[in-house]
Formats: C-alpha cells, sequence, structure tokens
C-alpha cells in the first residue's frame, strides 16, 4: 500500500505553484486581446484582416487545420496504440487525450472566428448542402468532439473515484470528484460496461478521425486549384495531422513532467519510444510530400508551375524549405541517433515538429489562393498578397492560447497520468481492488 | 505735338491689340474643337430596312477614343437630273433625320423607305457640335436585292442565293458570305469563306448536316460585305431543317450542385447511415455512462 499511496501522492492533481498562476494569468492576457481583436473583427467585419477576394482563407483556415491535425493524436495515442496492446503508451493516454479536446474544440471556434457573419451561423444547419465537403466537416467535426470528450471521460471514472477519497480531507473537492466519477465502485458490472465502453470508443475514433482530417482534405482537394487538386490531399493530411500531434504530445510530456515531476511516470523510454515514433511519422509525411510536390513539378503545368516556383524558389521559398527541412528532415536526423531521443533534444525536435507544422498549414492554404486561374488584375495593390495582419495574429494567438489554458484547467483537475491504470499495470491493485477503490 | 503723337500711337495700339486679342480669341476657340473621324456603312437588311451604321472616334490621350453623344444631322442629296432637267447643276438636299452616337461612338440611323430610291447619295453631317470640329461623310449606294432560300438537291440541302439589281438584272462576280446565324456572330456555311456569283447572279452552297437550332429553327445569313457600289446587303433565310437542341439542364433534378432540398438520394442515405450509425453507439456509450451511474444504486 505505501507503493500506491505513493502513486496516488504523485499523480494526484495538484495546485498552481506561483509560475502555474503567472502562466495562467499570461494565456488569459493573451485571450483578453484576442477578444478585443475579435470584437474590432465582428463590429468591423473581416476587412480588418488581410484577407481580401484572392486570398479568401488566411491564418484562421491554417490555424484551423492545424488544430485538426493536433486532435489527431487523441486516436493516435489513446485508440491506435491501446488497441496494439502497447502497455508503454498508458502515462500518455492523457496527455493526448487532452490535447485533443482542447484542439478540437478550438478548431470549432476557429471556423467560427473565420466566419464573416458569425450571427448566420445556425443557417449552416438550416440550410446547409448535404453535397458540400463544408457540411460534411461540420458532422464530422461535431462527432469527434463528442468521442473524444468520451474517450477523455471513460477512463477517468476510476480516478475520479480514487480522488474523491483521496481528497477526503476536502469535502467540497471530494464531493465533485465524487460526482464525477458516476459512482463508481469497480464493480464487475461497471467493470464491464467500461471496459466495452472504452473499446467501442477506441474502434470508433479511428474511422472518425480519419474522417475528420480526410474530409478537412477534402476542403482543398475538391478543387481545381493548383496545389490542392490531388488524389493524394486525404493521407497527406492524415500523415502530417500524425505528425503535428505526436510532436504536441513530446512537448506536453516533457513540460508536465518538468512541472508535475513525473520522472518516474514518464521516463526516458517513453521519450525514446515517442522519439522512434515521431521518426516513423515524419519519414511517412516526407514521402506523402516527395508525392504532392514531385508529380505536379514533373508535369509543370502552367498553374502548377507558378504555384510551385512560389513555393520552391519565389516568394515562399525560405518558409517553405525553413519548414521541410526544420520541421522534417533535422528532427528525422536528429531523432535517429539515440541520444537524440533523450528528453530534452527531443524536446526541442517536437517544438520544431509543432512549428513546422503550423507553417505549413500557412504554405498549404495561402499560395494557392494567390494564384488564380484567372490573372489578378484591375484590382486593388493589397488584393494581391496576403500576410495577416495584427489583428489577425492577435485573434490567431488568443486560439492557440486558449487550447492551452483549456490544456493547463484539465491538467490542474484531472490526473495527467491514469492513475487507476497505472497502478494496475503495476500490481498495485491486486491484493484488494475494491478496497482501495 | 509729341505728347499727341503718342497718345494716338498709343490708342492704335490698344485698338490693334484689341483686334488682336479678339481674332486669337475666336482662332483658339475653333482650334479648341476635335476632329472625329467617321467612318459610314450603309446596310440593307431584305425585307426590313436600309440603315446608317455611323462610327465616330478621336484622337485623344490614349489612342484613339469614340466619340459619344455626338449628334449627326442626315441629308439626302438629291441629284441634278432628279429636280430639273433644265438645270443641269442644280443639287439639293433634305434634311431626314438625327442620330446619336452612343458610348462606343456608334449610332445608326434607319432610313425612312420614302428616302430609299435606286440610287441614293446621303450626307452625315457634325454640325454646330460644342465639342467637335464640323464635318461630314458622304455615301452614295445603288439600290439592289439579294434573294436567298433553302432548297433541297439530291437530299441535301442547299442555299440558294441571287443578286439582282432592283430591275432584276443578274449582277454577276460579286462575292457573297454565307453563315448560320448564332447568338454573338455568324458561323461559316460551306467549304469556303465566301463565295463569287455567277452569270444569273446567283451561287448554290450546301448546308453540312447536323447544325443545331431551338426546335430546329435556324437563320442563315447571306451577305455583300461593304460593296462599293452596293454597302453591305444582308438577307436571312429561316429554316426547320436543323437538329433540335436538347435541353441538358438539371434544374430540379437530385444532383450534387443542387440545392439542399435536392440533395441526390443516394448520398441522403449514406450519409444518414454513417450519422445514424456512429451517434447511435454514441447514444449508446452515453446510456452506458447511466448504467455505471445507476449501477451502484441497483
Amino acid at each position: 500500500m505505501k507503493q500506491y499511496d505513493k502513486l496516488l501522492k504523485d499523480l494526484a492533481p495538484q495546485k498552481f505553484g506561483m509560475l502555474g498562476k503567472i502562466w495562467v494569468i499570461f494565456l488569459v492576457v493573451i485571450i483578453l486581446i484576442a477578444l478585443y481583436a475579435y470584437y474590432q473583427q465582428f463590429d468591423k467585419g473581416l476587412v480588418i484582416t488581410g484577407m481580401r477576394d484572392y486570398a479568401l482563407w488566411g491564418v484562421y483556415i491554417s490555424n484551423f487545420v492545424f488544430f485538426v491535425a493536433i486532435s489527431l493524436v487523441g486516436s493516435l495515442v489513446t485508440a491506435i496504440l491501446r488497441l496494439s496492446g502497447v502497455k508503454w503508451a498508458t502515462p500518455l493516454t492523457r496527455i493526448s487525450e487532452v490535447i485533443a479536446v482542447a484542439a478540437i474544440m478550438m478548431g470549432g471556434l476557429t471556423i467560427i472566428i473565420d466566419m464573416g457573419r458569425p450571427d448566420r451561423i445556425l443557417n449552416i444547419f438550416l440550410h446547409g448542402r448535404l453535397q458540400s465537403p463544408i457540411i460534411w466537416d461540420v458532422l464530422v467535426i461535431t462527432t469527434y468532439l463528442l468521442i473524444s470528450l468520451l474517450l477523455l471521460y471513460y477512463p477517468l471514472l476510476p480516478d475520479f473515484a480514487i480522488l474523491k477519497k483521496h481528497f477526503k480531507n476536502k469535502p467540497k473537492t471530494s464531493k465533485w470528484y465524487g460526482k464525477l466519477s458516476l459512482n463508481w465502485k469497480g464493480s464487475a458490472k461497471q467493470e464491464r460496461i467500461y471496459t466495452k465502453s472504452i473499446h467501442s470508443l477506441s474502434v470508433m475514433i479511428i474511422p472518425v478521425a480519419f474522417a475528420i482530417h480526410t474530409v478537412t482534405a477534402w476542403l482543398f482537394a475538391t478543387t481545381y486549384r493548383a496545389g490542392w487538386d490531388s488524389t493524394n490531399f486525404g493521407p497527406y493530411f492524415i500523415a502530417g495531422a500524425f505528425v503535428a500531434g505526436a510532436g504536441a504530445v513530446v512537448m506536453m510530456m516533457f513540460i508536465l513532467r518538468r512541472v508535475y515531476h513525473l520522472e518516474d511516470y514518464i521516463t526516458d523510454r517513453h521519450f525514446d519510444k515517442m522519439g522512434k515514433l515521431l521518426v516513423l511519422l515524419c519519414l511517412v509525411y516526407l514521402y506523402f510530400n516527395i508525392n504532392e510536390y514531385l508529380v505536379p513539378a514533373y508535369k509543370y503545368t502552367n498553374e502548377e508551375a507558378a504555384h510551385l516556383s512560389g513555393l520552391f524558389t519565389g516568394k515562399f521559398s525560405s518558409l517553405f524549405w525553413t519548414v521541410i527541412v526544420g520541421g522534417l528532415i533535422v528532427p528525422v536526423v536528429v531523432l535517429v541517433f539515440r541520444r537524440g531521443r533523450k528528453p530534452l533534444p527531443l524536446f526541442i525536435m517536437a517544438i520544431l515538429v509543432v512549428v513546422g507544422a503550423w507553417w505549413k498549414r500557412y504554405i498549404i492554404v495561402t499560395p494557392t489562393l494567390l494564384h488564380p486561374f484567372l490573372p489578378i488584375q484591375g484590382v486593388p495593390e493589397s488584393w494581391r498578397d496576403y500576410f495577416p495582419t495584427l489583428l489577425e495574429w492577435a485573434i490567431t494567438f488568443g486560439t492557440l492560447a486558449a487550447a492551452l489554458l483549456i490544456m493547463t484547467i484539465l491538467f490542474r483537475y484531472l490526473p495527467i497520468i491514469p492513475i487507476h491504470e497505472t497502478a494496475e499495470e503495476r500490481g498495485f491493485l491486486e491484493t484488494d481492488k475494491t478496497e482501495t477503490l | 505735338m509729341i505728347k499727341s503723337v503718342i497718345s494716338r500711337s498709343k490708342s492704335v495700339l490698344l485698338i490693334f491689340m484689341g483686334v488682336l486679342a479678339f481674332l486669337g480669341n475666336k482662332a483658339y476657340g475653333q482650334e479648341d474643337k476635335t476632329s472625329a473621324r467617321l467612318t459610314v456603312e450603309h446596310v440593307k437588311i431584305m425585307n426590313e430596312n436600309s440603315s446608317l451604321n455611323i462610327k465616330a472616334i478621336f484622337k485623344g490621350e490614349e489612342g484613339y477614343e469614340p466619340c459619344e453623344n455626338l449628334n449627326f444631322i442626315i441629308y439626302k442629296i438629291n441629284e441634278a437630273e432628279e429636280i430639273s432637267e433644265e438645270d443641269s447643276e442644280a443639287v439639293s438636299e433634305e434634311k431626314i433625320g438625327e442620330v446619336k452616337t452612343n458610348q462606343e461612338g456608334k449610332a445608326s440611323f434607319v432610313i425612312p423607305s420614302q428616302f430609299v430610291t435606286p440610287l441614293s447619295t446621303y450626307s452625315i453631317r457634325i454640325e454646330n457640335s460644342d465639342t467637335y470640329k464640323d464635318n461630314e461623310e458622304d455615301v452614295t449606294v445603288i439600290d439592289a436585292n439579294l434573294e436567298a432560300s433553302v432548297e433541297e438537291i439530291d437530299s441535301i440541302y442547299h442555299i440558294k442565293a441571287r443578286f439582282v439589281s432592283v430591275e432584276n438584272e443578274p449582277l454577276a462576280e460579286q462575292t457573297l458570305k454565307v453563315g448560320l446565324k448564332r447568338l454573338f456572330g455568324s458561323l461559316s456555311i460551306g467549304e469556303d469563306d465566301s463565295y463569287e456569283t455567277d452569270e444569273d447572279g446567283a451561287i448554290l452552297v450546301p448546308i453540312e448536316d447536323g447544325l443545331t437550332g431551338v426546335d430546329g429553327k435556324l437563320t442563315f445569313q447571306v451577305t455583300l460585305k461593304g460593296n462599293d457600289d452596293y454597302g453591305t446587303i444582308i438577307a436571312f433565310v429561316k429554316s426547320d431543317i436543323g437538329v433540335p437542341v436538347e435541353d441538358q439542364s438539371t434544374f430540379g433534378e437530385r444532383t450534387m450542385w443542387s440545392p439542399p432540398t435536392k440533395t441526390p438520394i443516394y448520398l441522403l442515405l449514406i450519409a444518414n447511415i454513417i450519422l445514424i450509425g456512429i451517434w447511435g453507439v454514441l447514444l449508446l456509450l452515453v446510456i452506458n455512462l447511466f448504467k455505471i451511474y445507476k449501477s451502484k444504486i441497483n
């Protein structure tokens, strides 16, 4: 029981320290600035952004695609690794589920932010055409959000019951955890329903997760635009999403391990495994990138030529090569070596991967829009180019801060490492499970 | 004395300068007006009317630009022999109407039928315009007729056209164009761009199969274009020998580009089966939460 008590002490939610409070204040300030910027946008319309007739999707849509990509990690770590019987991933499941929930919530919100008339959002549901991929995206995002919430909540039931008992000297907290545990006692019936439900969710989240990112890719690929008109786009997006999601998990692992002193639970072995996984995912994504750029570059039609020359040698080339080399090739090279998969180097590589993933979405969305089929003529100079305005940046950073705030709050009140599962895996519950609960 | 001379000289100088200034102003006013270039085409549409198509341009800062809202006065020039047999040099003119150019600098004046004669001369003039200098362009045309019809010869449809004078004399060696009237122009018919009339003033052009038209209706067009003597003469021939155009509109059908109420059935079925399937399972999973909650009470 001593070991179990230590585990409980280590893994039970802890109050924010000074650093935690500063972090929350910092995020809230960014969100408030973003709210002010959004008020400006709501009042004056999308004219406050850099978007015009040609670049009608900008940083908001890039950000949306990034959020959707990040959210896919829930299915990777929780479902795919769980169903594959990969036990080492247990301490990472909660982290990935929280990231998935926060990301998909903010992804949905970002789409509303991108709307010129958000007051008309109901019209999507009232008059939406089922033939449009945009409606498919709305449906699949809503579905994925619910699955992600359930997949976060179900494994928490035994943990809430444990926390109810753990915080018995804090009646109010204990009461809340008790309510959230849905009177979990670990009875055979409860265990049966619980196991079956988690298994169902794990199976179901995989096709829905694939659907959410494939449909997001179809928003682009169902057009004839250069750079988007590709049958490769669905798998290309999914491969990229796994890279971004795995990178985000590594970043969170490192930070949470440091802040909450979880070295006994998130070990170097976990970093090593995630490092290897990240290499594999980066290589798969590189393969899709080669497909995505080499084939049109070989054909070099006029439209593709304008688009690709912009990426390879033109205006977007520095960003493009930084993303490809810095966000994919360098991480692969570093992580191939065992030393590169140590926590700190892996954390640095993960930052490169995630930042690269964000900008990758930007160079997927924007350059194509600036190369329409008909030449841009007789329009104001500002329509010919796109770069986000300060207000757009403020709103975008606000959404990123909001996602981080959701994660911060969830990590504050939820056990970062699944207590019940970890105790079970380590054999701490074998002696008397019901008594422990 | 000297003062008187100086005073006179001053007066003369002032008068001289005043006259110069007056003349100068007048000269400057004339110079200020713009020269317009005129192009006039006499067009006769058989069994309809004859008109004068006018185009006016001027040399502006950015090249040639159309003369907008420029008023033209049209005169019919009556040659001497028509007026008086005694005075062979007498020429009279009669104003027959006015016309104003549009934004493209174009105007079309339909000649009243009473002014159409076997030999007609029209004078198109700019008079007293505030902007443009006075100018005129004369057009002389000999009236002629162009008869056209569709005839079936050896199971092949042909356009048969005959170009004759008002006295029904055939006009040989004249170039005619044959086309099919379409929305934005004329589609050439036959193998050649144009055909020359024979000694009977006639041409015969085979019509290829498969020409489409609304309800199979086709309007052919035989044209004598910009002839020095006869101007432009156009004859239209309507016929029902075309292949009827099939309406391929999908309006009202269930397609991928229809409104929400016309979603294809297969899409409705697939999407709803997937949605109901997934959301049904999700509902069961939410119910499972209640089951877990209630299992303790039981």
